[in-house]
């Protein structure tokens, strides 16, 4: 496990950044964003809840079950609330003994991207158009690593919605930029084809699709630790969300950094206390 | 289940749309066809996903138009796709053993599965 000065790890699955390492944070998200530049994408901050019908729509419940926290809340009920604080709220395991829940709508973010595509339902576009945005995303995982694989973490995206072109062209854009950046701060990396993390995958036709047409890259740190991905998802947000290029369901693509897994590459491969590659 | 087309000329494929067919599955009770030809197979496969895609104009699409590109074939009809061809070769086709690009284009899928 990684220890480094600026660096606490929780037993939940999170981590606390301070000092050197949240400037590292900082530096690497900035320099993502002077990437998005380059097409003048707009940023966006959006909140960590998600309508649960936003991922409904592109089914992604059924996909991806065992990645879903939710947040939850008391049933307001007085006598619910009454009966919470009469017992013990929380056990000696520290697990919360909830009377009755309020019915749950939302799911905290699991990719910063989605927000952008209910954000831009029912648009129509007569020109590429190019967005980012930085969340903090939750996966639930069945074991956490320190800065590589947690409960919450900071996921910086760019996304093009726009023809099948412009969005391959993207695409090739964001990994040529990616590679510049690599090499110039020598980070051993590779692009390898990946699928995402589907639940039952082989009763799952996207991850079928997915093999027959890798739309997904990913840049793997030491051959082990994607740090960035690129996604090609056709018209599937397109469709789903009733956004239109010249009257067609628009193409979306998008390039997503795992911020925490930059910082844990970086702590790999310089070492944990600096000094870093200028960025 | 898959849809079944008819080949453009005289067949005795299974009528029965079972899942998964196979030519050694005793229960579907089919066998390999000779009379099958190359051009039949491409043909099959264009009404496939002509008959899904009714706007493509006809003889569309060609045997190198690219189908997942231009959405002619999305991600809920590969699986399909995949029966189809599974009993369009009396063979059946372990999904793992997929590799990129075998469902590009008529071509492609040809090569893939017929070759």
């Amino acid at each position: 496990m990684i220890d480094a000065p600026g660096l606490r790890w929780l037993p939940n699955g999170q981590s606390v950044l301070s000092g050197p390492l949240l400037g590292l944070t900082e530096g690497l998200d900035h320099r993502f964003l002077s990437l998005a530049a380059r097409w003048d994408a707009a940023d966006h901050r959006f909140p960590t809840f998600l309508a649960a019908t936003v991922l409904e729509r592109i089914d992604w419940f059924r996909s991806f079950p065992q990645l879903a926290t939710f947040p939850v809340s008391l049933d307001p009920d007085e006598a619910n609330l009454t009966s919470f604080t009469a017992g013990q709220p929380v056990d000696g395991e520290g697990r919360v003994r909830p009377t009755s829940f309020a019915p749950i709508h939302d799911v905290l973010t699991p990719a910063a991207c989605y927000h952008l595509y209910d954000h831009h339902q029912g648009r129509a576009f007569d020109r590429p158009r190019y967005f980012t945005t930085r969340n903090t995303c939750f996966r639930r995982e069945d074991h956490y690593v320190p800065l590589e694989r947690q409960w919450s973490f900071a996921m910086r995206e760019i996304v093009c919605m726009g023809t099948a072109g412009e969005t391959r062209a993207f695409i090739d854009q964001a990994t040529a930029d990616v590679d510049r950046l690599v090499a110039a701060i020598g980070l051993p990396v590779r692009w390898a084809h990946a699928s995402d993390p589907f639940f039952r995958p082989s009763e799952n036709p996207q991850y079928l699709m997915q093999q027959v047409d890798p739309t997904k890259e990913e840049l793997l740190f030491d051959d082990r630790l994607a740090i960035a991905s690129t996604n090609l998802h056709h018209d599937h947000f397109g469709r789903a969300f009733d956004i239109r290029r010249d009257g067609e369901p628009v193409r979306t693509a998008c390039i997503a950094f795992g911020i925490e897994r930059w910082v844990a590459a970086f702590l790999h491969h310089y070492g944990t206390e600096g000094p870093w590659p200028a960025l | 289940m898959a849809d079944r087309v008819a080949l453009s000329t005289d067949d005795d494929l299974d009528p029965a749309p079972a899942a998964r067919p196979s030519a050694a599955d005793p229960a579907t009770g089919t066998v390999p066809d000779p009379d099958v030809t190359e051009p039949d197979v491409r043909e099959a496969l264009r009404s496939w996903i002509a008959e899904r895609n009714p706007e493509l104009p006809p003889g569309e699409p060609a045997d190198d138009t690219r189908l997942i590109e231009l959405r002619y074939l999305t991600s809920l009809q590969v699986a399909d796709l995949l029966l189809f061809v599974e009993e369009l070769r009396q063979e059946p086709i372990d999904p793992a053993s997929l590799r990129p690009g075998v469902f590009r284009s008529i071509d492609a899928i040809h090569a893939a599965f017929f070759s």
